[in-house]
């Protein structure tokens, strides 16, 4: 009868450090896949910037194109009225270079 | 304690360190991705302000750019208008030599550049260089006419200065030389004539 209870603790207790080793063993599994889990994130938040950051760029050289086209147009206009101006005073200004030149004053 | 006792509490016990163990690990592995996905985050964050700059800043930088484009093709357009005013008077002088000039003859404007000329060279025995075609608009009598009236004694040159007009003056020892040869007149007054001519056409 003591024989047999032995036997029976002590599978028992072979059974218990089993069941332990086990969990350890799933404990480990958890962290190696916790390990994994945080490189997908890593590499999810690399992949979410890039795209992001090129959004932001993108914007931002678009409303810089449209700034320059804006003073691009604006200096095209002003060139424009500038040698329109400039037209109606061509012969007064070649007299007065004239004039330096042959040193009539 | 019967042997049933234990075995259950040797079970129990198992039991309670695989729960114990399990548990930390199910903790542990929680808290590694949550920690990632903090920092995940927070670097997003920091990537993506760094990024705003940037992208605010090439803005910036296209626009200044852009800026100075403008201002190079407004300053390339009153240069072209400039230059196109001094050609139209050098290609005038021709004409100029025909008609003259505002009821001024070429001669008296030639007559006009040896006066000032020969004063600048400081009087005395003067040489007169004039081109080709000018010399024969200037006779000794023109030039003793001038000399009387500066008090200075000028000759004409049997040399001839390779111009399109205007006069070189020069002392008899050659150490003064006055050149008034319309392209040393040019070179001489470019940023005065350029400054006048700006101040005629963009004022």
């Amino acid at each position: 009868m003591a024989v047999e209870a032995l036997r029976e603790i002590r599978a028992a207790e072979e059974d218990s450090r089993r069941r332990i080793e086990e969990a350890r063993a799933e404990a480990e599994s958890m962290i190696k896949e916790a390990e994994q889990e945080v490189a997908k994130i890593a590499e999810a938040a690399k992949e979410e910037i890039k795209r992001q950051a090129q959004e932001i760029m993108e914007q931002k050289l678009k409303e810089a194109k449209a700034e320059e086209e804006k003073i691009l147009a604006a200096a095209e206009e002003e060139v424009r009225k500038l040698k329109e101006s400039a037209s109606s005073k061509m012969n007064a200004a070649v007299d007065v270079a004239l004039k330096m030149l042959l040193g009539i004053t | 304690m019967g042997a049933t006792e234990i075995i259950n509490r040797i079970r129990e016990e198992g039991e309670k360190e695989r729960e114990r163990i399990l548990n930390e690990a199910r903790e542990r592995a929680r808290k590694i991705i949550e920690d990632a996905r903090a920092e995940a985050e927070s670097s997003k964050k920091r990537a993506l302000e760094e990024e705003a700059r940037r992208a605010e800043a090439e803005k910036r930088r296209r626009i200044q750019t852009a800026r100075l484009e403008a201002r190079r093709r407004r300053w390339l357009a009153q240069e072209e208008l400039i230059k196109d005013a001094m050609d139209k008077a050098i290609g005038q002088i021709k004409i100029v030599k025909e008609r003259g000039l505002g009821g001024h003859k070429y001669d008296d404007i030639l007559k006009g550049l040896i006066k000032a000329s020969a004063a600048s060279a400081g009087g005395g025995d003067l040489e007169v260089i004039l081109s080709e075609d000018d010399a024969r608009l200037i006779s000794k009598s023109t030039l003793d006419e001038i000399s009387k009236e500066i008090g200075a004694h000028l000759t004409l040159s049997e040399e001839r200065a390779k111009s399109i007009g205007g006069v070189i003056v020069r002392t008899k020892d050659g150490k003064i030389s006055v050149d008034n040869t319309f392209e040393k007149r040019l070179e001489r007054l470019s940023a005065s004539i350029r400054d006048k001519v700006a101040e005629v056409l963009f004022r």
